[in-house]
């Protein structure tokens, strides 16, 4: 017994119809995005001593690249999820190709490959062009220009001179020498992860030669997420009270942080299994109920398959949730800041900035998952244009499935994010801003604005992204579809 | 096939006097040609002779005395034979239609084997449907619907001949012609 | 056995105003026409000039081989795709030249349509499926599912009112989905091979359902198919080749058999 090569596997990989080169090409894509951001990440934490200076403060600053490579990193887990939701698009016809294959002869094992190799090779394209765009853009980006800036000197060992100067500066960290194995493992970082992924994804697929049957639990949990999100929420709720209560600010810090941290993440779990969870549950309370044509079909819809809704969404909730506790944080910074100060304003600034980014990045994902919905359902979606139903019915249910779990869920994510940040950094701030220098305590003001309108731009982002698969609902209305057997 | 071991199958399952037979065949199958009472009578005595068929007078109170035919085990051992073995499928080539089609195509124009063809076909399609109403009869007898399947089928196989043929027709004309 | 029956007659240049010789031949208007409809697909050209009358409560079979245009007559009829050419007049009215919001409208309250398979919503019950049309239209939840539970009854699948499409077998869906296509008591049914998916048995007993309810309802029906067998649970039928019907069939001269 022995394998197919790897030529023919490679030429199998590549023999799909039009969905198999989109897939490719959204996957080479997401691939490209995640690993331009580690090459950004990576160039600034390799700032050496003798690198730089830079125009932008936060990378003069030794203490405040961690921050800018954490937001960098943080962009890379919507790209990743991005990557990871392309090995969607195109499945039936991708399934029904490998089933096809199966029946040819080809191995379960064969198969995997296959697959295999197509992610791994569009990644590692979109990866080494990535890494291209990196090295060219550092060109571009390398000429040097004087501008004022803020430096930092220790004088002795308490103090600290800031001094303005003029410099020559670089916008960007363009002159950092990248050691080659860096580069190496940069580039095969995306393609490996979502090689991983997609043999992980198929683990649980049954590659028989009649079809590819996805054992997706059909019924999420109710009790788990509940219990993981609202403990973990009232948990964190009274955290600064608790660790003020039992004195372990002091005396167990690593130990309190560790364990804030898990409660975050019990918060974040909760809020991933419980997408689906409020999906099913909304579908059930909606669909014995409503009158309305569209919102039984997308209430019965989240019943029937409320992963399949709410699994591109998750990466949004998450950034609404650190967006939510961010802007606490925020909030809980200025309160004990000199207002003249902007450094701190700006910083935040950027962060929400980031996040942003990191909310319109998702809804890539949530756009491939509705247009993959509407395609995957064409001839259904045809039989009942041709039974009379109008288009804005079908494209009301669509908008429907997505947001009747989107709009409770985030609106659980931002408060879930903005209590508990609050709970952990308090309510009530130190300041130095009193007439006499001495130190008071001074009301942190719940910032309910900016979660506000973060959760609104999550949820305007997320119906910008279902508008966008309405473009095959109308080509899916193609009478071919009524024509041939599928 | 023979007509005795169609009198010996209507005879496995009760014993009856060769009147009965008659109308137990023709009630059967209506799609056949009924039988003469001369040709069962024939039948059943041959059936006699071999020993298939066993023959009892029954008196008639009402009338002269009758005899009531029964399956001997020999009969039913022959029966069950016969049962088994398959019949020779038999071609339907000499189906005047068909003959007419390919003549019509010899000795006349395309155009009129074609309006021949077509109007055949609606012929069929009358016949089919005629059929397909005594099918959809509630009061119908399962007999008339296995004959309506049987006769529903075969024209059916006409009528994809005919149309295979007009596909030909149009595609292949010239190797038809002399 | 070349004697052709009493024959079906149309005036073989059909017009709306012509009367129509129904099977019990009752003359009566026609309830649809197409006239000299042309539909192209691009560059191909599907339908070269299609005509055809269907008199209220007639099983009209539309046959032909595939690829001859019979589905794409279907759904230019019902007003699915609008004739390149030609005419589509329901009721006395040209139906061709309306907005697509217009046939919509036309399909959903006037029109059933029902295909080979596929055209039931996976997610929705057998009930909700059928109630569909109804909720389009406006109805109330209870009075729709009130309506789809008599249709399914009638189609003999009453008990499959909560059984979603996957868990049907293929002519259980069949019927659910003839229930959904005639719960409005439309006056036309379309019905594009609705047993090419069956097996012989069931799909037998999917198109006495179809017959019998039609008839008892009073609707038109439509039946494209490619076989014989199905075409003869029709009235009369009407032959498509190459895009054009045949006159020949729709003016069924008497077959002589000289």
């Amino acid at each position: 017994m022995s394998s197919p090569s790897l030529a023919t596997s490679l030429r199998l990989a590549a023999s799909g119809g039009r969905s198999d080169h989109v897939r490719i090409g959204i996957t080479a894509a997401g691939a490209f995005m995640t690993t331009l951001l580690f090459f950004l990440a990576a160039s600034v934490g390799l700032i050496g001593p003798t690198d730089g200076p830079y125009r932008f403060e936060v990378l003069n600053q030794p203490g405040l690249r961690p921050g800018v490579i954490i937001s960098l990193l943080l962009l890379t887990v919507p790209t990743l999820i991005f990557v990871g939701q392309c090995s969607r698009f195109g499945a039936p016809a991708r399934d029904r190709r490998l089933a096809r294959l199966r029946m040819a002869g080809a191995r379960p094992r064969d198969v995997v490959r296959i697959v295999a190799l197509e992610t791994g090779l569009a990644a590692f394209g979109g990866s080494i062009v990535a890494a291209v765009a990196y090295f060219v853009g550092r060109r571009w980006f390398a000429t040097e220009h004087i501008a004022t800036i803020t430096t930092e000197t220790e004088i002795g060992s308490r103090g600290i001179l800031l001094e303005e100067v003029n410099a020559t500066v670089r916008y960007a960290p363009t002159d950092v020498l990248f050691p080659a194995w860096i580069v190496v493992a940069l580039v095969a970082v995306v393609p490996v992860l979502a090689t991983g992924f997609s043999v992980l994804a198929l683990r649980r697929v049954v590659l028989s030669p009649f079809g590819v049957n996805r054992s997706t639990p059909s019924t999420p949990p109710r009790l788990l997420p509940v219990v993981l999100f609202g403990a973990g929420t009232a948990a964190l709720m009274s955290f600064s009270a608790v660790v003020r209560l039992l004195d372990l600010d002091r005396r167990a810090f690593p130990l309190v942080a560790l364990t804030g941290f898990i409660f975050f993440v019990m918060i974040a779990t909760g809020l991933i299994i419980g997408g689906a969870s409020i999906a099913a549950a909304t579908g059930r309370f909606i669909a014995p109920r409503t009158d309305r044509p569209s919102i039984l079909l997308a209430a019965r819809r989240l019943i029937a398959a409320p992963y399949t809704s709410t699994r591109a969404t998750t990466s949004i909730l998450l950034a609404v949730f650190i967006g939510s506790a961010v802007q606490a944080v925020r909030a809980s910074f200025l309160a004990g800041t000199d207002p003249e100060d902007t450094f701190y304003a700006t910083t935040f600034s950027l962060l929400n900035l980031v996040l942003v980014a990191a909310i319109v990045l998702s809804c890539a994902s949530l756009a491939i998952t509705t247009t993959e919905a509407v395609v995957e359902r064409r001839r259904t979606l045809a039989a009942l244009k041709a039974a009379g139903t109008p288009r804005r019915t079908l494209a009301a249910s669509l908008f429907a499935e997505t947001l009747v779990p989107l709009v409770p869920s985030v609106v659980l994510a931002a408060s879930a994010g903005l209590l508990s940040a609050r709970g952990v950094f308090g309510s009530r701030v130190s300041s130095w801003s009193d007439e006499r220098g001495e130190v008071i305590l001074v009301d942190v003001p719940l910032p309910v604005a900016t979660p506000a309108l973060l959760g609104v731009c999550a949820i305007a982002v997320s119906v910008l992204a279902t508008a966008a698969s309405l473009v095959p609902l109308r080509r899916s209305f193609d009478h071919a579809e009524l024509r041939t057997a599928a | 096939m023979s007509t005795g071991h169609v009198l010996m199958g209507l005879l496995a399952n009760a014993d009856r006097h060769g009147y009965d037979l008659k109308h137990e065949h023709d009630a059967r199958f209506p799609a056949s040609r009924p039988l003469a009472f001369g040709q069962v009578y024939a039948a059943l005595e041959r059936l006699g002779k071999k020993g298939f068929v066993g023959a009892t007078e029954v008196e008639n109170a009402d009338g002269p005395n009758r005899t009531v035919y029964r399956l001997t085990d020999e009969g039913r051992r022959e029966l069950d034979d016969w049962l088994r073995r398959t019949e020779e499928p038999s071609p339907f080539v000499a189906n005047p239609f068909a003959v007419k089609t390919t003549l019509a195509l010899l000795a006349a124009d395309r155009d009129t084997a074609i309006d021949f063809m077509d109007r055949q076909r609606a012929t069929h399609l009358e016949r089919m449907r005629e059929l397909t109403r005594r099918k959809l009869d509630p009061d119908s007898s399962l007999s008339n619907v296995l004959a309506a399947d049987f006769a529903l089928a075969h024209l059916d196989a006409d009528v994809r001949w005919l149309e295979s043929a007009l596909e030909r027709i149009t595609h292949l004309e010239q190797e038809v012609q002399p | 056995m070349n004697q052709a029956p009493s024959p079906n007659l149309a005036d073989p240049a059909p017009s709306p105003h012509d009367a129509l010789q129904t099977q019990d031949g009752r003359a009566s208007a026609p309830l649809l026409t197409v006239r000299s409809a042309v539909y192209s697909y691009g560059s191909e050209l599907a339908l070269q000039g299609a005509n055809l009358q269907l008199a209220p409560g007639e099983i009209l079979a539309v046959t032909g081989p595939s690829g001859s245009g019979k589905s794409t007559l279907m759904l230019v009829a019902a007003g699915v795709l609008a004739p390149t050419a030609g005419q589509v007049i329901f009721n006395g009215r040209v139906i061709s030249d309306d907005s697509e919001g217009e046939r919509s409208r036309l399909r959903r309250t006037e029109f059933g349509v029902l295909f080979q398979f596929g055209q039931l919503v996976p997610e929705l019950t057998a009930g909700e499926n059928v109630a569909l049309p109804l909720l389009l239209d406006g109805a109330k939840r209870q009075q729709a599912r009130a309506a789809a539970g008599l249709w399914l009854e009638r189609f003999g699948v009453a008990d499959l009112i909560d059984v979603r499409p996957p868990d049907m077998s293929g002519g259980q869906s069949q019927r659910v989905a003839a229930a959904r296509a005639m719960v409005t008591e439309p006056s036309v049914l379309f019905a594009d091979e609705p047993t090419g998916a069956l097996d012989t048995m069931s799909g037998e007993a999917v198109m006495r359902e179809i017959v019998r309810v039609a008839r008892e309802a009073g609707t038109g029906v439509m039946l494209i198919t490619h076989d014989a067998k199905v075409a003869a649970y029709g009235d009369r039928e009407v032959l498509v080749r190459d895009g054009t019907t045949n006159e020949l069939s729709i003016n069924l001269r008497n077959g002589d058999d000289r």
